[in-house]
């Protein structure tokens, strides 16, 4: 390979690196991978909050009922284990702020591609794109997206209708 | 030392969680007097404006006012230098509990706990009970 080609093959190396960075950090907030995977992350967060919630309500009734009980040594055996569950309800605490700690990492990729792409014109990016997005052809990792948030993706009779369409 | 079971405790943390939790821990151990507060600074705002409070349990990392701030707050506070505080936390490092130590605190206790580890800390603290 001579130097040309090597500095051919660096410039498409570095025009394809621009592609893919373009296509991750959107300008198009529909389109952003991030603020999609920081709503991901979020509602992870208010899921475990909320199941979390549930249990400590529970918790709280088994152990009023608990100290109604007149056999005391069945009293404590039961306040022992809502004690226990009291204890690992802590994880809501910790995977929260961690979950947090990961949001904090992405806003700081984020901020460092957004700077990246400065060099790049917006003209250019939106004809690299574009296509791209077009002609990509869907693979089985496209397709799978876990669970949608609220709002998005289909329910169920949409689903069935749209089954019922496809049909005729 | 007996530990007058109806003394005030104020629970700061910003996770409402872990906050019922404390709380439901401390009166499992006894305790009913306990106020909460969900940041630094609105915990000291309750200790001065309320006053009497007895014990002090935060977390570290709250905003706007971490745990650390209000420890030095309350140590700064001629009122309240030898109030007992007690940090729980899920900073492990060497030099954050140092650092705590420094500013004063009575205890440290990382999060995730038990009531038992609690119970413990609480005792080196406020005395048997």
């Amino acid at each position: 390979m001579d130097v040309y080609q090597e500095i051919q093959a660096m410039s498409d190396f570095i025009h394809n690196a621009k592609k893919e960075i373009s296509s991750i950090k959107s300008e198009n907030p529909e389109q952003d991978k991030f603020l999609e995977a920081k709503d991901e992350l979020d509602a992870v967060v208010a899921a475990t909050e909320k199941a979390t919630g549930t249990i400590m309500d529970r918790c709280e009734e088994i152990e009023s009922v608990a100290n109604t009980i007149p056999d005391k040594e069945a009293a404590e055996k039961i306040t022992h284990q809502v004690t226990q569950i009291y204890e690992a309800c802590t994880f809501q605490d910790i995977t929260g702020q961690r979950i947090n700690k990961v949001i904090d990492v992405m806003k700081f990729i984020e901020v460092s591609l957004a700077k990246l792409l400065e060099g790049t014109s917006s003209d250019e990016k939106s004809a690299d794109v574009a296509p791209l997005m077009e002609k990509k052809e869907l693979t089985d990792a496209d397709l799978m997206n876990g669970p949608q948030l609220d709002g998005q993706g289909m329910g169920q009779d949409d689903v069935d209708k749209l089954l019922a369409d496809l049909d005729d | 030392m007996s530990v007058d079971m109806s003394m005030k405790i104020l629970i700061v943390d910003d996770y409402k969680t872990m906050l019922r939790i404390i709380r439901n821990l401390l009166k499992q151990l006894g305790f009913s007097n306990i106020e909460e507060a969900s940041d630094g600074s609105e915990a000291f705002k309750k200790l001065k404006e309320e006053g009497g409070y007895d014990l002090v349990i935060s977390d570290w990392n709250m905003e706007p006012m971490s745990g650390m701030d209000l420890l030095k707050q309350v140590r700064a506070d001629e009122g309240m230098k030898d109030l007992p505080f007690v940090m729980v936390t899920a900073e492990s490092k060497v030099e954050n509990v140092v650092a705590a130590k420094k500013a004063g605190v009575s205890n440290y206790i990382i999060k995730p706990f038990n009531a038992q580890t609690l119970k413990q800390k609480l005792t080196t603290v406020i005395g048997v009970f």
